[in-house]
């Protein structure tokens, strides 16, 4: 009898035994001024885990967003809830750099696991120490600089262009990056403005006024959706004679630009952006894309039915990728339930990956290994300067990759 | 009983009248101290609001906004910024943190940033349930210190925490006009105190207000020693005229009884004016009374008047100029807008301005004043023209006062910019520096580097001027080769009245204010209102004077002369008027009531002797009479109790006056009585007062009686008496219970009498011939004979009776009737019409209470139906018996036929027959013989029947003995064993035969139904039903199932097949019928396979145990 009441025990508990059995993949993003950007990341996390049934290695998976609204101190407190919980085994971070670079002593040191699919900022992934915590698969500002130089100077055939970039550690990334690359084509000491968020129009305008009255006729734009739509209006509003080029980094597809710029709008204005190179809207898909847009639509159908319906793609792209990189690390390094000891296990697989993983960009092979600060500065970057195209809007607000049209 | 009443109203005026005062005067002072505290409480809810604006605007700049965003001072515009922010003047002291508490930057140690003791108001900033925060600082010698905090927000969402630490002298926050000598403001949060100068207040009284969302208190601290000398002089004047009026009374009446004194005639005018005196005395009192009264309070009225006027003067003052600095901040935001830009546009300046001028409404203009040179004119209007404004030249006015392109000069200040767009084509172009007093303004503002006023000028159409002033700031930028140099002034244009006006509107109604520039000291200039000396009270007019941007203005606030006509108190006058009405009542009151006293004592005198007569002889009355009569008083005491009460309730006159009457009452009355007395006299709603009713009474020795009562209410005196008159009623009762019984028997007995079919006649016994006669007939007579029962009243009771009436029977009739007997009998009547029916009649003699035969009553029934049915039923009968003779004889006869000569034809012929042949003759025989037997068994169950006269008592062991007998071949052959107790088997009254037919037919079927194999055994048993025998057969044969327990009692009824068991199926019909026929009953139970147990009863009907 008492054997036959310990086997009834056992079996009553396994179902709170097995319930016990959970990992949390944490977001900490701006889901507030850049909400569609956050949900596009939260679109390809979940995709890429739906395809092994939320379940790897016998854990069912969880998702945990936070919202960091773009406040550093915020975005702190944020891992702090995560670092403290048992079952938070990685974290995807949104569009902003600045809480990334800001924090990034403290994530490492705290050794909470983060994937970047698509802050830029170039120190992000570049802790200097062997043990490092970031991974990123996304733009890189150290290297999509030079994309962006080359697309204004040949393409554009820029003469004499001023930089224009918010005035936060990421601003500063893109200030070094391209000043550098512009000494490349014969700019030395390349004029730059700064402006902070929460610019209003009249700044922007008397900000452009001068730049316009200076004879600039390229400004490199370095902005997110919010600050970069009112620089736009006012430049609209100014309605200067010669249009001047807007190249800009990608932080304008992170919220409702679009909706602010309208198609209408931007018939006036002439615009491009960096972007990787991989859309839905390409005129050549891959069967695995097909496959994986014809998921998403299944998956989000009330919402998803065209490419154009997707917004803030990359950020989709991006994170659908390194999921399915972060998911062959499990699989390989296995999971003890020991969080502490699983993370490191992952950090460890990401950076001596075995097996092929095929994604939407590319496929990667060992997309990711030790970080040395002299030696080996990408280690962490999971895409390089082929990966980065330059694009524009399309009439239905989606993004067309130049050079595919 | 003078001096008593005096001191009586002076004790009243103290207990009454002086704290009533002092009461009004404190609730006065309390209104005042409020009014006060309100408005400063408003005053420096501007102030703190003005403040968390500035501080709110500096929030709201990118640069903060971005710093706190990234936690991050590394901006240098950042540290530039908040460096060189000014706020009162100076500059400021500030702290920027971030959502955890962090400092993100400070410009120096004036605020430390740690809120650990009291986190909740950071808490409260960062979640924004509060749009700022204030901590009282402990104040330093004269200065109010605080930390003002502000939200950083960004998207509506909170991102930082701005604090400034701000401190300015305490009398700049608080209204000097309303710190006077016995008064002080303090401000109050937690445990922190900062206050005005209050060491000047002896007895502080305090009156507070918390603003709520900061845990704020305002405290209004008052000197109570000055309300204390007010008070004490208040009542100090009332003592005074109560001691005052008392002496002047005094008097009166002294010199009045002294000269009544000398005058012997007037003794008796003496005693009657004597009388007098009180009311007069009151009236003299009262009027004096009122009269003081009435002044005092008026004084009240009319310098609390004076106060609040003093009071609202300053208020106004204030108010004005207060509201006139907030007009000049604008401008000064303006001017820190353009140094903030390095360019400004048309554009820029419009959305700047614009939301300033929808919140101040007062701002008439905003204008912008570029500094011109003559070599600058050109450009400076083409720009305007470029900018839209194709007309734009700057303009002067000429001689004529038209306005005039301007000529050439070194100078020029024109309008540039103006907002809002409305007035711009007015403004734009006028060269300012051909106004005096706006150029002396702007060479002033251009010098102090600071906000001047203009004189005042004028400003609008022709058909409509007004006072205006233009206040400037100059704008300075700085040149390449870092000089400062005048760019511009920025300027608004202020109407004053317009100002006044509003401000007036909202608060003020009973003064008025004039305005007065006197910068020249020997050319004033008026700038709002104007004052008439004349009727100006000097005593109730304020004047301060105030500088407003680098001029001197005086305000002289002053009484409108709507406080003239509000000073105008009708209180007091009212109160004198009802003081003098209420002291001429009081004496008419007075007078009335001695008179009416005096008449009062006279008729008092002439009644008490009549009513002492009258008294004696209604005693004399009331103790003769028979009834009882007793009288009580409205709280139902016994006051009087007359000699017949006494005999009727058995107490004696001391046992019951002086108690309560409802000893004399049992339940329920004696519970109610009071509650009755006290309705009644609450709502005069009788019961019993006025009529009379019958009721219970309770003797000495606790017995109850019926007695009648008839109560009456009696005023004597002005005393209410009622006064009852009662009667002992119980025989009477009795006598009428009795003959209420008798008469419901008899109408019940009618009543049944009336209902029935027979008829039935009384008639009074007498002579049967001459005085038997009916006196009452029943109503169903009528349907019986015909006759009506009125048309049968004193007939003969042989009405009925006729010639076919044997004769036998009416003689019997009529000997029973001599004899006094009863009758019964059947005999032939004869109907109305003719007809005749028989009836059943019964006579019956009903004696009085002597015995003595009174009356007969007859009751006749028509049995003429049933009689028919009788003989037809025995005619019935008799022919069934004939015909059931007949048929047993006739029937048997062939049937006899047909077995003799069957069993001849099978014995002769057995032989020749085949035995097909055999067993045909084998059928026809059993045939026969089933027939005979059923004919048989017919015959004997339609011959039995009641049969009483063939009784006889026999002993049922006999009976079972002979049955045994009948059975012996049966009962050897079964083995059968018939199992009784013979000491219990009675001797019963019933038809042998009959009966040992029943006790056959049970055991031979008990015998004949039994198991196979089984010998059957008869218990019989036998036992005492009181009025018959029941008696019961139970056997062990194969049983029956229980549904056919009244099938088996049918005539040829069978369960089984003839070839199983024989039988005609009569056996049991014949045993019930037999048994009914005895007056029992015959029924059974059984089992199927277990056996059936027969029961049947005989009546015992005089039968005896054997």
């Amino acid at each position: 009898m008492k054997y036959i009441c310990f086997i009834c025990l056992c079996i009553m508990a396994f179902p709170v035994m097995a319930n016990d059995k959970i990992i949390r993949i944490y977001q900490d993003a701006d889901l507030s001024n850049h909400r569609k950007s956050s949900e596009s990341i939260q679109k390809g996390i979940e995709l890429a885990f739906s395809e092994i049934g939320n379940s790897i290695s016998g854990y069912t998976v969880e998702f945990k967003y936070l919202n960091h609204r773009g406040n550093v101190v915020r975005s702190k407190m944020n891992y702090e809830k995560f670092i403290n919980d048992p079952k938070a085994l990685a974290i995807f971070s949104g569009i902003h750099s600045p809480p990334l670079i800001k924090n990034r002593d403290f994530i490492n040191k705290s050794k909470a696991l983060t994937l970047v699919p698509w802050a830029a900022g170039a120190p992000i992934s570049r802790y200097p120490s062997s043990e490092n915590w970031i991974f990123r698969l996304s733009l890189d500002d150290a290297r999509a600089a030079p994309v962006i130089v080359d697309f204004a100077m040949k393409n554009k055939k820029c003469k004499s262009p001023h930089l224009l970039l918010e005035n936060t550690p990421w601003g500063d990334s893109n200030l070094t990056g391209i000043s550098k690359s512009l000494i490349n084509y014969g700019i030395v000491n390349a004029t730059a403005t700064r402006f902070g968020w929460n610019m209003g129009e009249q700044s922007s305008r008397m900000i452009l006024r001068e730049i316009l009255e200076n004879g600039h006729d390229c400004i490199l734009l370095v902005a997110n959706s919010i600050e970069g739509a009112i620089i736009i209006q006012s430049l609209l509003d100014i309605d200067a004679e010669d249009k001047i080029k807007i190249i800009s980094h990608w932080g304008i597809t992170g919220g409702n630009f679009h909706e602010m710029i309208n198609a209408t709008k931007r018939t006036n204005i002439d615009l491009s952006f960096i972007q990787s190179c991989f859309a839905f809207t390409n005129s050549v898909q891959s069967d695995f894309a097909k496959d994986v847009f014809s998921r998403l639509k299944k998956k989000y159908r009330n919402e998803i039915n065209n490419p154009e319906d997707l917004h803030s793609a990359v950020g989709f792209i991006h994170a659908y990728d390194l999921t399915r990189v972060l998911i062959a690390a499990i699989k390989q390094a296995g999971l003890t339930g020991d969080i502490k000891i699983d993370r490191n296990a992952i950090r460890l697989a990401l950076e001596n990956l075995q097996s092929e993983v095929q994604g939407l960009v590319k496929t990667y092979k060992k997309p990711f290994t030790q970080f040395d600060a002299k030696n080996n500065v990408n280690a962490h970057e999971a895409l390089n300067s082929n990966d980065f195209c330059m694009a524009r809007f399309g009439y239905a607000d989606e993004i067309l990759i130049l050079g595919d049209e | 009983m003078m001096v008593f009443f005096f001191m009586l109203m002076s004790i009243l005026t103290s207990l009454v009248i002086m704290p009533q005062l002092s009461h009004i005067f404190d609730r006065q002072h309390i209104r005042d101290s409020i009014g006060t505290l309100q408005l400063e409480a408003e005053l420096l809810r501007r102030f703190v609001k003005d403040k968390q604006q500035h501080l709110e605007s500096l929030a709201a700049s990118p640069i903060v906004i971005n710093s706190a965003l990234l936690a991050s001072a590394d901006d240098p515009d950042l540290l530039d910024l908040l460096n060189n922010y000014i706020i009162n003047t100076e500059k400021a002291h500030l702290l920027l943190q971030d959502i955890a508490g962090g400092v993100i930057y400070k410009t120096d140690d004036k605020i430390k940033g740690d809120f650990s003791a009291d986190s909740n108001w950071f808490e409260a900033l960062i979640t924004q349930k509060t749009s700022y925060n204030f901590k009282l600082l402990p104040q330093e010698g004269d200065e109010l210190r605080f930390i003002l905090s502000v939200p950083v927000l960004y998207q509506g969402s909170t991102e930082g925490i701005l604090s400034a630490y701000i401190s300015t002298p305490i009398d700049n926050v608080f209204s000097p006009q309303l710190i006077t000598n016995d008064s002080a403001f303090k401000l109050k949060q937690n445990n922190i105190i900062a206050k005005t100068r209050s060491d000047h207040i002896q007895m502080p009284k305090e009156v507070s207000t918390i603003m709520v969302e900061k845990n704020l208190e305002l405290i209004y601290v008052s000197d109570a020693t000055y309300i204390e000398k007010e008070r004490d002089r208040i009542n100090g004047v009332i003592l005074s005229v109560i001691f005052m009026g008392f002496l002047v009374s005094f008097f009166i009446f002294l010199l009045f009884n002294i000269y009544s004194f000398k005058n012997e005639e007037a003794t008796t005018h003496k005693t009657n004016l004597l009388n007098y005196m009180v009311p007069i005395c009151v009236c003299l009192f009262g009027v004096t009374a009122s009269i003081s009264a009435s002044s005092l309070l008026n004084s009240i009225l009319n310098n609390q008047k004076y106060q609040d006027v003093l009071a609202e003067n300053n208020v106004q003052i204030l108010s004005v100029v207060r509201s006139i600095e907030q007009h000049i901040e604008v401008l000064n935001s303006l001017r820190s807008f353009w140094d903030a830009s390095d360019f400004v546009s048309r554009n820029d300046f419009q959305n700047f301005i614009a939301p300033m001028l929808i919140k101040h409404e007062n701002i008439e203009a905003a204008i912008w004043v570029p500094h011109t040179t003559r070599n600058e004119r050109p450009e400076l209007e083409e720009k305007a023209r470029r900018d839209g404004i194709t007309n734009y030249q700057i303009l002067e006015r000429n001689q004529d006062g038209l306005e005039v392109t301007a000529k050439d000069r070194d100078r020029y200040a024109p309008v540039f910019f103006a907002a809002p767009k409305s007035l711009s084509e007015k403004l734009l172009g006028f060269d300012l520096l051909m106004s005096p007093q706006s150029k002396e303004a702007m060479i002033q503002a251009e010098k102090l580097g600071t906000s001047i006023a203009s004189a005042p000028i004028e400003f609008g159409t022709p058909d409509e001027k007004r006072a205006a002033i233009v206040i400037f700031n100059p704008v300075f930028k700085t040149t390449d080769e870092g000089e400062s140099v005048l760019e511009g002034h920025v300027g608004v244009i202020l109407l004053i009245d317009q100002i006044v006006d509003t401000v007036k509107r909202t608060y003020f109604h009973s003064t008025s204010i004039f305005i007065l520039d006197i910068t020249q000291e020997n050319d004033p200039i008026t700038i709002y209102g104007g004052m008439n000396l004349k009727n100006m009270r000097q005593d109730l007019a304020l004047v301060e004077t105030v500088n407003i941007a680098g001029r001197q203005w005086e305000f002289i606030a002053y009484p409108n002369s709507d406080f003239h006509t509000n000073i105008n108190n009708s209180l007091p006058w009212i109160i004198l008027f009802l003081g003098c009405l209420f002291s001429a009542a009081i004496t008419f009151t007075l007078v009335q009531l001695i008179r009416r006293n005096q008449a009062n004592e006279q008729l008092k005198e002439i009644i008490t002797l009549k009513l002492s007569d009258s008294e004696n002889k209604m005693q004399a009355i009331v103790d003769s009479t028979v009834d009882g009569i007793i009288t009580i008083n409205k709280n139902g005491i016994v006051e009087s109790y007359n000699a017949a009460c006494s005999k009727i309730f058995g107490y004696n006159y001391d046992e019951v006056v002086g108690r309560n009457i409802i000893m004399l009452m049992p339940e329920p009355y004696k519970s109610e009585h009071d509650k009755y007395l006290k309705n009644y006299q609450r709502t005069g709603t009788k019961k019993i007062i006025g009529t009379g009713r019958e009721v219970e009474g309770r003797r000495k020795d606790g017995s109850t009686f019926p007695l009648e009562l008839a109560v009456a209410e009696v005023k004597i005196h002005g005393r209410i008496l009622y006064a009852g008159v009662l009667r002992d009623i119980s025989e009477r009762k009795e006598a009428e219970a009795r003959i209420l019984e008798a008469n419901e028997q008899l109408k019940l007995l009618q009543e049944s009498v009336e209902n029935i079919d027979s008829m039935i006649a009384i008639a009074e016994a007498g002579d049967i011939d001459d005085d038997m006669k009916i006196i009452y007939a029943s109503g169903g007579i009528e349907k019986m004979s015909g006759y009506a029962p009125h048309e049968l009243l004193g007939k003969s009771p042989f009405i009925l009776q006729c010639e076919e009436t044997d004769k036998k029977i009416i003689s019997k009739i009529r000997n029973c009737l001599i004899q006094e007997v009863e009758f019964k009998g059947e005999l032939l009547n004869q109907h109305k019409d003719g007809s005749t029916f028989w009836a059943h009649m019964s006579i019956y003699p009903i004696k009085d209470a002597q015995g003595k035969v009174k009356y007969f009553t007859f009751v006749q029934r028509d049995i003429t139906e049933s009689r028919a049915v009788i003989q037809e039923i025995i005619r019935s009968n008799v022919e069934l018996e004939r015909f059931a003779y007949l048929a047993s004889h006739d029937l048997q006869e062939p049937l006899r036929m047909v077995t003799n000569f069957t069993s001849l034809l099978s014995k002769k012929y057995e032989d020749q027959l085949d035995e097909t042949a055999q067993e045909y003759i084998k059928f026809a025989y059993d045939g026969a013989k089933r027939m005979q037997e059923l004919v048989n068994d017919l015959l004997e169950y339609a011959r039995v029947g009641p049969d009483a006269e063939s009784y006889e008592e026999v002993e049922f062991l006999q009976l079972l003995k002979l049955t045994e007998d009948n059975l012996q071949e049966a009962i050897n052959e079964s083995g059968a064993k018939i199992i009784y107790k013979p000491e219990d088997c009675p001797v019963v009254l019933t038809n042998p035969v009959r009966l040992i037919r029943v006790l056959q037919n049970l055991i031979g079927n008990a015998i004949k139904y039994r198991k196979e194999g089984a010998a059957p055994e008869i218990n019989i048993r036998i036992e005492d039903q009181q009025d018959f025998w029941e008696f019961t057969f139970q056997d062990n044969g194969i049983g029956m199932k229980q549904k056919y327990e009244n099938k088996i009692f049918e005539p040829f009824k069978r369960l089984h097949k003839n070839n199983a068991y024989s039988g005609t199926g009569m056996g049991l019909a014949i045993c019930r019928k037999i048994i009914e026929g005895f007056g029992g009953r015959m029924w059974m139970k059984s089992e199927l396979d277990k056996g059936s147990t027969f029961f049947f009863t005989i009546p015992k009907q005089g039968s005896k145990k054997g």
